[in-house]
């Protein structure tokens, strides 16, 4: 918890500090945060700092991350169904990306804005069980 | 005169001892007799109050053999009456204990059952549980190696379909 404050403190300072002197001086910027975060033996909060950032980007931008996993790669034709769907869904230009988990059954995830579309087989298989039991 | 003279009799001797029997009898009469006759007038008079008491003590004994017998009569009523209250009595207690014992066995059969269908229901749903968590388990195996690409595809585009 204290290191997810942390990193949302340190991803929107930087984002901040970008944003102010423009791409001309972005680099600079980077380079001394690194140097910060070396100095500070932070190093292992770089993944954690992207995704903030990124989230901060499509936040600021209007765009939704989208995220699928299934059992197989997806076909593009279904990843642009899917962004079409969430797209109308949630409103925001999407930003997909998909994902292989070989422990799903079959079917896919989505997971978008802390939230989770569950549409796998393993779930159909854990409501039939539920109904079943009752 | 003659005769007395005749008979050898002196009057004046014999004047003498009736004047003696005289005073013997008076002496004897006013020491004796007259004590005696008291005395004996006393004892009867105690022999005849003694009579009466004996005789007022029969009949007091009569009356109270016959308070006793009356008694004893009622005694017995009583004792009836309580012989049968008592059997009343114990007749209720019986029927009450009866009455509470089969409620007793009553109760204990209605828990035996719901017991019984309690775990039958527990057996059945336990089993059930059991058949449908063998059934998935098979069928998830079965998907795992027998779903093909297609049919995943397949039915993403048949999910992808129900959420639009």
């Amino acid at each position: 918890m204290k290191d997810k404050n942390k990193i949302r403190i340190l991803a929107r300072s930087i984002y901040g500090v970008i944003a102010a002197v423009g791409s001309a001086r972005s680099q600079e910027v980077i380079a001394n945060f690194l140097l910060y975060l070396k100095k500070h033996r932070s190093e292992h909060l770089i993944p954690s700092l992207l995704e903030e950032l990124e989230l901060l980007y499509f936040s600021n931008q209007g765009i939704a991350k989208v995220e699928v996993s299934a059992k197989d790669t997806l076909a593009s034709e279904t990843l642009e169904q899917i962004a079409k769907i969430m797209q109308k869904r949630l409103d925001k230009k999407i930003n997909i990306k998909s994902a292989v988990d070989v422990n799903i059954l079959g079917g896919l995830k989505i997971r978008y804005q802390d939230k989770m579309i569950d549409m796998t087989l393993d779930r159909r298989l854990q409501d039939l069980s539920q109904q079943l039991n009752h | 005169m003659e005769i007395l003279k005749l008979f050898g009799v002196d009057w004046r001797l014999l004047l003498a001892q009736l004047i003696n029997f005289g005073i013997v009898v008076v002496i004897l009469w006013w020491l004796a007799i007259k004590p005696l006759t008291r005395t004996m007038r006393e004892r009867s008079g105690e022999i005849s109050r003694g009579l009466d008491d004996a005789k007022r003590a029969t009949e007091r004994l009569d009356e109270v053999e016959k308070e006793i017998k009356e008694k004893l009569q009622e005694t017995k009523l009583v004792a009836a009456k309580i012989l049968a209250a008592g059997k009343k009595n114990a007749d209720e207690a019986r029927q009450v204990s009866l009455d509470k014992t089969k409620q007793e066995v009553e109760i204990l059969i209605v828990k035996a059952k719901q017991q019984i269908n309690s775990e039958k229901e527990s057996m059945v749903g336990q089993a059930k549980q059991e058949v449908v968590a063998v059934v998935l388990e098979a069928l998830r195996k079965i998907l795992s190696v027998g779903l093909s690409k297609d049919l995943d595809k397949k039915y993403i585009d048949q999910v992808l379909k129900d959420i639009k």
